[in-house]
């Protein structure tokens, strides 16, 4: 939902978000099971669950590609952008073969939504649509008011996605600099880890401070240097 | 690949857009190609207007540029295409009006050649539900045996057959299973189904239409009507009143009426009373959360269902932890099953504790000892230390063997631990109040009640 100017911005650097650039980790039991949604015998309902930065909404646009591919149609709905609109944004969307709905615990507070959402499933139930669902904690953890939402989000399988491990974080952070056109020594990104916050987000945007810093200074990424910019 | 012009045009827009406005915007988009036109059929009003703010002008620049000075015509328009699930775009738009005979007109185009009046389906009801799946159990015995009753005697029996309970207990299964019945020994009898959501939107475009006459004709002439939890009519007056109309019509001509609700009538805030009351002149039963036993046999036949072989100590694994309702307790079935599945494993008890793992932490960590004795005391506003203490006064003694049940009931905590738990008491005195409370529950409604309650409470 961003403005157009941003649009360009956004173009220069657009990554695809599939499920051959998701850094799989621990999660490959997961994985298997979202790109069988497609597929005539997988899951009609699906929740996965876990931290900021575990990849949930890069899975979601995995599954909308994928399914896509296959000329199904197909609905991605986030939800941290779409709590100021009324919950009517989900009507209609049973007829989509599947529909993606990011970041469930959002509805949290909001009985409208969480009664759009109690409905939308109830519809999706009946059309025979397929519904995959992300959150930020699994459904009896959220603090929904409205149970009878909170049943049926359990109702297929809830799956936990795995934070990535150091080994893995390490690679997230040397192709996210790879992306970006340069190059981050092992040594480097195994100090970047152990100095500063581990969170992948956090240590995205470290990379960026980097990346800005190594530009304007004209230097490579080295230890030193990397301490000087956070001293 | 794709050749048509959308697309063609949906391969550029793939490099212009980012993921999130491409499957947000542009591929719930359905498209139907004419000649020289381009019909994009929009899910939602919002859709339409977001697509229209943002995106026309991008999407009516790229289709120039493709059709080569050829003028192409562009309209956006609010509907679905059923037909688009095998993604074909020669087929008219399936139109957005969901007024209340397109719940059987739908049925009736889904069928492959157009049906002769005789086999026309006069019905909506889902098929699977029936009496012979439905597991029953101490906790819905009653139910079933109203609901069969009703089934067999429809219209001219209890009217209207009111079930009431949490959530995920089955309510809706036996809505259907009776709505089936009756279908067996009437092959015509015409039934509907629906959430009360979808009631109350049919009415709001009845009267944006100024269709009621069609909508009251409708509904008035059914066999039987099934609403499914109605508590959704609170604070909704207009429905309330068309409801009630077509209530006592129905109830007249000795139609059969079944709905549902996620508690006792005389309790649904926002309802106006005279639709309380007549809601109770039927017959209510309640559904309470099934026990072990009915837990354990549910999975086995949800596995069944799958073709699954399920181990007895899974399904009593599973349903020892998952106490709270049957969605849950099938979320967690399939989750196992699809995990077996992908790793090519056999379902065994440890496989089971495994997948599980993170879901029961869960709930052991929900429901302590500790948190039971604060919610009960809570619930009974007495002292958390009372529940501890020796008092033997009636106001004590029973909120402590309510706690100590359901101690026993929701942690798998051995009897001596949970007599350390209260004050240090003897396992055998545990016993007894467990014991105590079954005997009391057959007796006493409110001591019922109260358990109920708080089960719900501190399983949910």
């Amino acid at each position: 939902m961003q403005a157009q100017t941003q649009l360009t911005l956004d173009l220069q650097l657009k990554e695809s978000f599939t499920f051959d650039n998701y850094r799989v980790g621990d999660n490959a039991l997961v994985l298997a099971m979202l790109q069988d949604v497609v597929s005539e015998s997988g899951e009609r309902q699906i929740l996965i669950w876990g931290d900021h930065f575990t990849g949930k909404s890069h899975l979601l646009q995995a599954v909308c590609h994928l399914a896509a591919r296959q000329s199904l149609s197909v609905s991605y709905l986030p939800l941290a952008q779409c709590m100021d609109y009324p919950a009517d944004i989900l009507q209609g969307l049973e007829s989509m073969d599947v529909i993606c709905v990011d970041d469930v615990q959002q509805v949290a507070g909001s009985p409208q939504w969480q009664e759009g959402l109690f409905n939308l499933i109830n519809r999706v139930r009946e059309a025979g649509s397929r519904l995959i669902f992300t959150s930020s904690l699994p459904p009896n953890e959220l603090s929904l008011q409205l149970e009878d939402l909170r049943s049926r989000l359990n109702w297929g399988p809830v799956l936990a996605l795995k934070t990535l491990n150091d080994d893995d974080k390490c690679r997230a952070l040397q192709s996210r600099a790879q992306s970006r056109g340069f190059d981050l020594p092992d040594t480097v990104a195994r100090y970047i880890l152990n100095n500063y916050s581990r969170d992948l987000g956090d240590l995205l945007g470290t990379l960026e401070k980097l990346d800005q810093a190594s530009l304007s200074h004209q230097r490579r990424l080295t230890i030193p240097f990397v301490k000087t910019v956070f001293a | 690949m794709t050749t048509t012009l959308w697309g063609k045009c949906l391969q550029r827009l793939e490099q212009e857009l980012s993921d999130q406005q491409l499957n947000t915007w542009i591929r719930p988009l359905q498209v139907i190609e004419e000649a020289s036109t381009l019909r994009l059929l929009a899910p939602n009003r919002f859709v339409l207007d977001w697509v229209k703010q943002h995106f026309i002008e991008q999407i009516n620049h790229i289709l120039a540029q493709l059709s080569q000075g050829e003028s192409i015509e562009l309209s956006l328009e609010i509907g679905s295409q059923q037909a688009s699930r095998q993604a074909s775009t020669s087929q008219p738009p399936k139109k957005q009006a969901d007024t209340p005979a397109s719940i059987l007109q739908e049925l009736n185009q889904s069928k492959p050649t157009a049906p002769s009046p005789q086999e026309a389906i006069s019905h909506n009801l889902n098929q699977t539900f029936t009496f012979d799946n439905f597991v029953e159990g101490k906790s819905n015995q009653l139910a079933k045996a109203a609901s069969l009753q009703v089934a067999e005697n429809s219209g001219s029996g209890y009217n209207p057959l009111f079930l009431y309970g949490g959530v995920g207990l089955g309510k809706t299964h036996l809505m259907h299973a009776v709505g089936n019945k009756i279908r067996e020994a009437n092959p015509k009898a015409r039934i509907v189904y629906l959430h009360s959501e979808r009631f109350v939107s049919h009415m709001i475009k009845a009267l944006q239409h100024n269709a009621m006459a069609e909508f009251k004709q409708f509904y008035r002439t059914l066999d039987a009507l099934l609403i499914d939890d109605i508590q959704f009519f609170a604070g909704k007056e207009r429905s309330q009143e068309e409801f009630f109309h077509t209530f006592n019509a129905l109830l007249e001509d000795n139609r059969q009426i079944i709905l549902t609700c996620d508690r006792y009538p005389k309790e649904i805030e926002g309802l106006e009373e005279r639709l309380k009351s007549r809601f109770g002149w039927g017959l209510p039963v309640c559904i309470e959360p099934p026990e072990l036993e009915t837990r354990v046999a549910i999975l086995h036949k949800k596995a069944d269902e799958f073709g699954v072989e399920l181990p007895d100590e899974v399904a009593f694994f599973i349903g020892k932890r998952i106490r709270s309702n049957i969605r849950e307790l099938e979320g967690s079935l399939r989750r196992v099953m699809a995990t077996a599945k992908f790793t090519s494993k056999p379902i065994t008890l440890e496989f089971a504790k495994d997948t599980l793992r993170d879901l029961i932490a869960l709930h052991d960590r929900l429901v302590t000892i500790d948190n039971i004795q604060k919610t009960v005391a809570e619930y009974y506003k007495i002292r958390t230390s009372d529940l501890l203490s020796n008092s033997r006064s009636r106001s004590i003694t029973r909120p402590r063997q309510v706690a100590m049940a359901l101690s026993k009931e929701l942690t798998n905590h051995s009897l001596p631990e949970i007599g350390n738990a209260f004050g240090g008491r003897d396992h055998t005195t545990i016993l007894h109040g467990c014991r105590k409370i079954v005997e009391l529950r057959e007796s006493d409604s409110k001591i019922n009640e109260d358990y109920l309650n708080l089960y719900r409470i501190l399983s949910n």
